[in-house]
C-alpha cells in the first residue's frame, strides 16, 4: 500500500475516535470529557489546538510577505502550500475553540455584543478576520478548476496585495494578543514563562516557527507524494529562522535576568526541566543544526531540524496554555482531550492532502497575475495513478473511521447529561472576638481580622456600621455568616420559612401580605415596619434586597474595597489567606483540608 | 459472569450500536458516491424489493407474507419497546419513550420466534426445490437467539445462575447482531423498509441511493498499476 494511503488510514482512525469524543463533549460537557477544573480551566485544547495552531499558521503571512511585498519571486513555489497550511491551521483553531467553549450557535454574539476591553475580544475578531482573509487569499486556487468562478478569481487576484497586507497586520496582532491573554495571570503562570514580554515572545517565536513549519510541511509532503522538495530554497528559510530563534532566546534570557528569575533555571523542579526541554527543542538544537552547512542543505537535516523546532514551539504553547500553572496541583490531559486534538489535526491534514491531490497547490513555474491574470500556473500535481482507485480507498477509509468511532463510543463512560453546578457549601462562623479567625469553609487557610486596629483606622466605635451594614433584630454587630450563609451561592437573608414557621416567628400570611392580594414581595410589608433596628444608620453599604451574595464574594468586596491601595499585593491569595495552624488539630478541619487537597484546590504558596 | 454481563451491557453495547448506525450510514454514503461517480440513474438502480418471487400457491404466499410481517415487527419493536430495553435506553442516553405492556411484549416475542422458525423451515423447503437462490436462512435462526434468550430470561429463569447465563447469551448475541448488521445481508432489515418509505415521498433521489446501498457491497479493488515512485 502506498505511504500516502497508510497515513490517510491512520488519520481517518484518529478522526473517527475524535467523532465519538466530540459527541460526548457536546452531550455531557467538559466535566465528563476533560481533566479541566475550575482551578485549571484551560488545558490541552487551548495550548495545542488554539495557541499552537495559530503559531503553526504563521508561515502564511511570512511567505506571502516575502513573495508579494518584498517581491522575492524565487520563493513563489512555497506560497500556495504555506497559505493552505495557514488556512487549515486557523480552521483547526476554530475547531479547538468550539470544543473548548461549546455553544457554537452563540458564536455570532462576538460580532454583535462588543467588549473591547477584553483580550479575548481581540483574539476572537482577529481569528474571524484573518480566517476570512486567508479564505480569500486561497480561493483563487480551487477556482482555477471551475470556469464559472473565473471572474471571482480574477477579482480576488487584483486585490491580492491589500489582502496580504491586511493579513500581515491581523496576524501580527493576533500572535501577540494571544501572549497578552496570559498577562492577566501573573501568579498563575510559572515565573519561568510569565513575563511582561509575553506578547513579544509569542510573536517572535511565531515568526521563527512559521519559517520552520513551511520547511517541515514541504519535506513531509515531498516524502508522502514522492516529489522533489525545494531544498535549496528552504535552506535560505533555515538561515533566516536561525537568527530569529537566536533573537528569541536572547530576549527570553535577558528578560529572566532583568526580572531576577535566572536562579530558577537551576532549581531542581520539574518545571525547570520542562523549560530546558522546551528551549533545547525549540531553539538550541535547531540553531546548532542549522549552523552546520551540511545539515542546512540536506533534505533529512532540514526535515529533522524543522520537526524539532515545530515541536518545541508546540511544547512552549502547551506549557503556557495550561501545564505550567502554579499552586493548583497538576493537570494532565485525559485521553479524550488527546483524541480531540489528534482528530482536529488529522482532519486538517486530510483536507490538506485532498487539496494537493485535487488542485494545483505546487507551482512549477510562477504565473504573473499582474500581467496575465487568466494564465494558470503550471502545476507539479501529484500523479495519483499509484494511489489506487478512489472507490477502494473510500471503502477502506470509511471502514477504519467507523471502527474507530465505535471504539470511541465504547470507551466513553456514560455520564449524566446535565451540569452538576456548584454544590452548597455552608459557611462556618468566624471564631474569636477582638481577633477574628475567618475561615468559612474550614479548609485551614483563613484570614485574621483585628477589630481594634480596624476601628482605629475607620473612626472609632461608631465605625462598626462600615462593615455591619445589616443586623438581626435587637442586635448591633451580627456576624456576616448569619446572612451570607453559603460560601459561593446566594442566600435568602430574609428567611421566609423561619418567619412562617411555628418554631420561628410564627406569623400568618396576612401579618405581612395584604389580605386578598397576590402574595408576592411587592404586596408584603417592609421589614423596617417591624424591625426598626435592622439596618443601622450611616452604613455606607446600601441594602438593595434580601438576597445575600455568597460569603466569599461578600468578604472579598468588603476587604478589597478598603485595601485596594495595596495594589498588586492584593492579587496574591497568600497576602491575606494564611494557614491557621492553631485550628489544625480539629478533626473536622483536617478532614476538610484532605478533601479539598484531593480536589486540587489549594492556595498558592506565596 | 456479572462483570462480563456489565461489559456486554455497557462498552460492548455502545460499540455495537455505534458500529451499526455508522456502518449503515457508510453504506448509504458509499452508494451515493457510486451513483455520483458512475452517473448512476434511478432507472439503473437495482430494485429495492428482492426475495422469493415464485410461489407454489396463493395460500403459501399469504402465509409467508403474514410470517414475514410478524417476524419483522418483532425484530423492530422488541429492541425498542420492551420495558427493560426502554429503561436501558433511559439510563444510557437520558431520555426514553413508551414501553409495551409485558404481556404484549411476551406474546410478540413468542410470535417472533415462531414466525422465524416457520420462515426458516419454509426457506429450507424453497431451497430444496431450488425456487429461491442465494438465501441464507441460517441468519433467521441467528436473529432469533437474542429474542428467545431474552424471553426465557424474563419468564423462565428462576435461579440467579440460569438468569445470568441467559442474559449473557441475550446481550452478547444481540450485540453480535448489531455489530454485523452493516457488513451482512441483515442490513436489508433496516435499509429496505427505509427505502420503501422514502420512495413514496418526494425524496426520490434519496430512495434510489438507499435502494442501491442495499445491494452495495465493498468489492476487492482491481490491481493497481505497478508504477514505481521513481517513474512518477
Amino acid at each position: 500500500m502506498h505511504r500516502a494511503r497508510v497515513v490517510k488510514l491512520i488519520l481517518w482512525l484518529f478522526t473517527g475516535l475524535a467523532l465519538a469524543v466530540a459527541a460526548g463533549r457536546f452531550l455531557y460537557g467538559l466535566g465528563a470529557t476533560t481533566n479541566l477544573s475550575d482551578a485549571t480551566p484551560w488545558g490541552l485544547w487551548i495550548g495545542f489546538d488554539v495557541l499552537s495552531g495559530v503559531a503553526l499558521a504563521a508561515g502564511g503571512f511570512i511567505v506571502t510577505a516575502i513573495v508579494y511585498i518584498f517581491r522575492l519571486n524565487e520563493f513563489r513555489a512555497v506560497v500556495r502550500p504555506a497559505v493552505l497550511t495557514a488556512f487549515l491551521g486557523y480552521l483547526a483553531v476554530v475547531a479547538g475553540l468550539v470544543f473548548d467553549l461549546g455553544l457554537p450557535w452563540n458564536m455570532w454574539h462576538l460580532i454583535i455584543y462588543w467588549n473591547p476591553r477584553s483580550p479575548l475580544f481581540e483574539v476572537g475578531w482577529c481569528v474571524m478576520l484573518y480566517l476570512t482573509v486567508l479564505a480569500l487569499e486561497f480561493f483563487p486556487v480551487p477556482a482555477e478548476e471551475f470556469s464559472a468562478l473565473a471572474r471571482i478569481r480574477r477579482a480576488l487576484l487584483k486585490i491580492r496585495l491589500p489582502l496580504v497586507i491586511t493579513g500581515i497586520g491581523l496576524s501580527t496582532l493576533h500572535q501577540s494578543s494571544l501572549g497578552s491573554l496570559f498577562l492577566l495571570m501573573p501568579y498563575h503562570l510559572h515565573p519561568l514563562w510569565y513575563s511582561p514580554l509575553l506578547p513579544v515572545n509569542f510573536f517572535i517565536s511565531a515568526v521563527g516557527l512559521g519559517l520552520m513549519m513551511v520547511m517541515f510541511e514541504s519535506h513531509t509532503t515531498a516524502w508522502l507524494y514522492h516529489r522533489k522538495p525545494e531544498t535549496a530554497l528552504l535552506a535560505r528559510f533555515g538561515a533566516g529562522a536561525r537568527w530569529v530563534l537566536l533573537g528569541y532566546l536572547t530576549i527570553r534570557l535577558a528578560d529572566l535576568a532583568w526580572r531576577g528569575r535566572l536562579p530558577l533555571l537551576w532549581t531542581p523542579e520539574w518545571q525547570t526541566a520542562m523549560f530546558w526541554f522546551e528551549i533545547a527543542l525549540m531553539v538550541i538544537v535547531p540553531v546548532l543544526l542549522l549552523s552546520i552547512p551540511a545539515v542546512r542543505f540536506s533534505r533529512t537535516g532540514q526535515w529533522i531540524t524543522a520537526g524539532l523546532a515545530v515541536w518545541g514551539v508546540v511544547v512552549n504553547r502547551i506549557n503556557v496554555g495550561g501545564f505550567m500553572q502554579t499552586g493548583r496541583g497538576y493537570y494532565l490531559p485525559s485521553w479524550t482531550e488527546l483524541a480531540i486534538s489528534c482528530g482536529v489535526v488529522s482532519m486538517a491534514v486530510l483536507v490538506f492532502m485532498f487539496m494537493v491531490e485535487r488542485f494545483r497547490i505546487w507551482e512549477k513555474r510562477p504565473a504573473d497575475p499582474a500581467t496575465a491574470a487568466d494564465e494558470l500556473p503550471e502545476a507539479d500535481r501529484a500523479r495519483l495513478r499509484w494511489l489506487g482507485p478512489p472507490r477502494a480507498a473510500a471503502e477502506a477509509y470509511s471502514l477504519v473511521f467507523i471502527l474507530a468511532a465505535a471504539v470511541g463510543f465504547a470507551l466513553l463512560a456514560p455520564q449524566p447529561a446535565e451540569s452538576r453546578g456548584i454544590s452548597p457549601t455552608p459557611v462556618r462562623h468566624a471564631r474569636g472576638g477582638e481577633e477574628l479567625r475567618i475561615d468559612g469553609n474550614l479548609d485551614g487557610f483563613g484570614v485574621t481580622f483585628r477589630h481594634s486596629s480596624h476601628q482605629e483606622v475607620a473612626g472609632g466605635k461608631d465605625s462598626c456600621v462600615s462593615c455591619h451594614h445589616m443586623n438581626l433584630p435587637r442586635d448591633r454587630n451580627t456576624a456576616c455568616s448569619e446572612c451570607h450563609r453559603d460560601m459561593y451561592l446566594p442566600s435568602d437573608a430574609f428567611r421566609h420559612d423561619w418567619h412562617a414557621s411555628a418554631r420561628g416567628a410564627n406569623l400568618s400570611c396576612v401579618d405581612c401580605h395584604r389580605k386578598g392580594a397576590l402574595r408576592s414581595r411587592e404586596t408584603a410589608r417592609h421589614c423596617n415596619d417591624c424591625h426598626k433596628d435592622l439596618i443601622p444608620e450611616g452604613s455606607p453599604i446600601e441594602v438593595k434586597g434580601y438576597r445575600a451574595v455568597g460569603y466569599v464574594q461578600a468578604m472579598h468586596q468588603l476587604c478589597i474595597g478598603c485595601h485596594a491601595n495595596l495594589g498588586e499585593e492584593m492579587t496574591r491569595c497568600g497576602a491575606c489567606h494564611q494557614g491557621l495552624e492553631d485550628f489544625i488539630d480539629l478533626p473536622e478541619v483536617s478532614a476538610r483540608r484532605l478533601e479539598r487537597s484531593g480536589k486540587r484546590v489549594v492556595l498558592p504558596p506565596y | 459472569m456479572f462483570d462480563w454481563l456489565e461489559f456486554g451491557r455497557g462498552p460492548l453495547f455502545r460499540f455495537a450500536f455505534a458500529l451499526m448506525l455508522l456502518g449503515l450510514l457508510r453504506l448509504v454514503v458509499l452508494a451515493f458516491l457510486r451513483t455520483r461517480n458512475n452517473n448512476h440513474s434511478g432507472a439503473e438502480a437495482p430494485p429495492a424489493r428482492r426475495g422469493p418471487t415464485v410461489r407454489p400457491g396463493a395460500l403459501w404466499t399469504a402465509a409467508r407474507a403474514l410470517l414475514l410481517t410478524v417476524f419483522h415487527t418483532g425484530l423492530i419493536a422488541l429492541p425498542l419497546f420492551v420495558a427493560a430495553h426502554v429503561f436501558a435506553w433511559r439510563r444510557a442516553v437520558g431520555f426514553a419513550w413508551f414501553a409495551l405492556p409485558k404481556e404484549v411484549s411476551d406474546w410478540l416475542a413468542v410470535a417472533t420466534v415462531a414466525a422465524g422458525a416457520a420462515l426458516f423451515l419454509m426457506s429450507s423447503i424453497d431451497l430444496a426445490r431450488g425456487v429461491v437462490e442465494g438465501r441464507r436462512p441460517i441468519w433467521v435462526l441467528t436473529l432469533l437467539v437474542p429474542v428467545a434468550s431474552g424471553y426465557l430470561a424474563a419468564n423462565f429463569a428462576f435461579q440467579p445462575e440460569s438468569y445470568r447465563f441467559l442474559m449473557l447469551l441475550h446481550v452478547y448475541s444481540g450485540n453480535f447482531i448489531l455489530a454485523v448488521i452493516p457488513f451482512t445481508r441483515v442490513a436489508d432489515c433496516v435499509l429496505e423498509p427505509l427505502a420503501r418509505y422514502v420512495v413514496r415521498s418526494p425524496w426520490r433521489p434519496l430512495a434510489e441511493i438507499l435502494a442501491l446501498s442495499i445491494t452495495y457491497r465493498p468489492r476487492p479493488a482491481p490491481v493497481s498499476p505497478t508504477t514505481s515512485a521513481e517513474e512518477v
